[in-house]
């Protein structure tokens, strides 16, 4: 009886000194921890620049590279032709022969832009044709008149919205007449076409 | 033989023979309180249960200019002057966001600071952080990518504040910034901030 008393008594003191060790390093163990969260949502400014082609269609250009619009300038035919020479029907040239196009431009982003404009005119076939912003001066360059170098554009804002009038003239720059040079592309065989390439670089005015 | 011993022999023997039957018992109830308090305490210790559950001790006050950030907080990190406000972001945005550390204790802590971003498409905000206007992360002339960003195991002595300024910059990067920009719906770019504190345990008493 004295020795199971002892067992018992002894287990007992056991368990006890392993609970105090056990508080004691407890602590070691235990982490108090606390923990503070936020976050925060900004939103993308757009990038979109329009460009207005000869047909009305916007067309955003807002790229990494150069965006580059080309067409026909024979697809712009006014059929506003001079008296001097048989109305044509919009689709047949001749000298004397106008039209116009227009380029607009459009900074619907939300950020600043710059742009510049190049234009290069593709004619084989040396047809004559003149240029001009107001119809009173005439260039047998587009470039001279159209060519912008970069120009800020604010946001939302529209700019170089330029109608550019195109003929074809009857006489050169010292007024002579064109009639035999103009006889050749009559009869040639090969209907003359003539391509404009619009060349618009836009890019991010820093801030 | 054992029987013998059970048997009193005596009523004097009777009585004592109960008394210390009693007094054991007592004894018994006594060990097996002492025990399960002590089972409590231990619980309690390590923080497994108890009336204050671990999780919810503050440790340390974290706060913006405008107030308390304790959990899920909409901070205003990227209000941009340039869009009168607005939290709006384009190539080469920068801003700066201050907040403060306070340790609320009377213990010494450490805590960790982490950053992770989330968008659609990718989007180069890089950051420098400044801890009491000395650069932790990035420096005068560079900035860090988020995955170098994160801060860990900063010691806050008891009643200490700390003050962060994260700085964020938009490096440009012009495929990846026209294809976010370009994008009909609305492009985001998210920022979270983590704040973990622990109590400050020194070296060698682990």
């Amino acid at each position: 009886m004295k020795s199971e008393n002892t067992i018992v008594k002894f287990a007992i003191f056991i368990l006890f000194f392993t609970m105090v060790a056990l508080i004691l390093v407890s602590g070691t163990y235990a982490r108090y921890v606390s923990t503070s969260y936020g976050s925060d949502t900004a939103t993308v400014a757009k990038w979109v620049f329009n460009v207005t082609d000869k047909n009305g269609n916007k067309v955003n250009v807002a790229g990494t590279t150069a965006k580059e619009l080309e067409f026909d300038i024979f697809s712009t035919l006014s059929g506003d032709t001079s008296d001097s020479i048989k109305k044509v029907d919009g689709s047949l040239i001749a000298p004397g022969t106008t039209g116009s196009f227009t380029v607009a431009l459009e900074n619907a982003s939300e950020v600043k832009a710059e742009f510049k404009t190049k234009y290069e005119v593709t004619n084989a076939s040396n047809v004559p044709l003149e240029y001009s912003l107001d119809k009173q001066s005439w260039s047998s360059s587009i470039a001279d008149i159209c060519d912008s170098d970069f120009t800020e554009i604010g946001i939302g804002a529209t700019a170089n919205t330029k109608t550019i009038y195109w003929r074809w003239a009857f006489t050169d720059d010292t007024d002579a007449n064109r009639d035999s040079s103009d006889t050749a592309l009559a009869v040639n065989t090969t209907l003359p076409t003539v391509t404009v390439k619009a060349t618009i670089d836009v890019q991010q005015v820093d801030q | 033989m054992k029987k013998e011993e059970n048997i009193p022999y005596t009523i004097d023997d009777y009585v004592k023979r109960q008394k210390k039957d009693k007094n054991d018992k007592i004894l018994l109830i006594v060990v097996i309180v002492i025990l399960i308090i002590m089972l409590i305490l231990l619980g309690y210790r390590v923080g497994k249960i108890g009336l204050l559950p671990s999780d919810n001790v503050k440790l340390i006050k974290v706060k913006d200019n405008d107030g308390l950030i304790a959990e899920e907080t909409e901070l205003n990190i990227f209000n941009n002057t340039l869009f009168s406000g607005q939290k709006k972001i384009a190539p080469k945005s920068k801003g700066s966001y201050k907040f403060c550390v306070e340790n609320v204790t009377r213990k010494d802590i450490t805590y960790d600071i982490k950053f992770l971003d989330e968008m659609k498409f990718p989007i180069n905000v890089k950051y420098r952080l400044k801890l009491n206007n000395v650069y932790v992360r990035g420096n005068e002339n560079e900035y860090v990518g988020i995955e170098d960003l994160n801060v860990e195991k900063i010691v806050a002595i008891q009643d200490s504040n700390n003050i962060f300024t994260l700085d964020w910059y938009w490096v440009d990067d012009n495929l990846n910034d026209t294809l976010v920009g370009s994008q009909e719906d609305d492009e985001y770019y998210k920022l979270n901030l983590q704040i973990e504190a622990e109590e400050y345990v020194k070296v060698g008493e682990d």
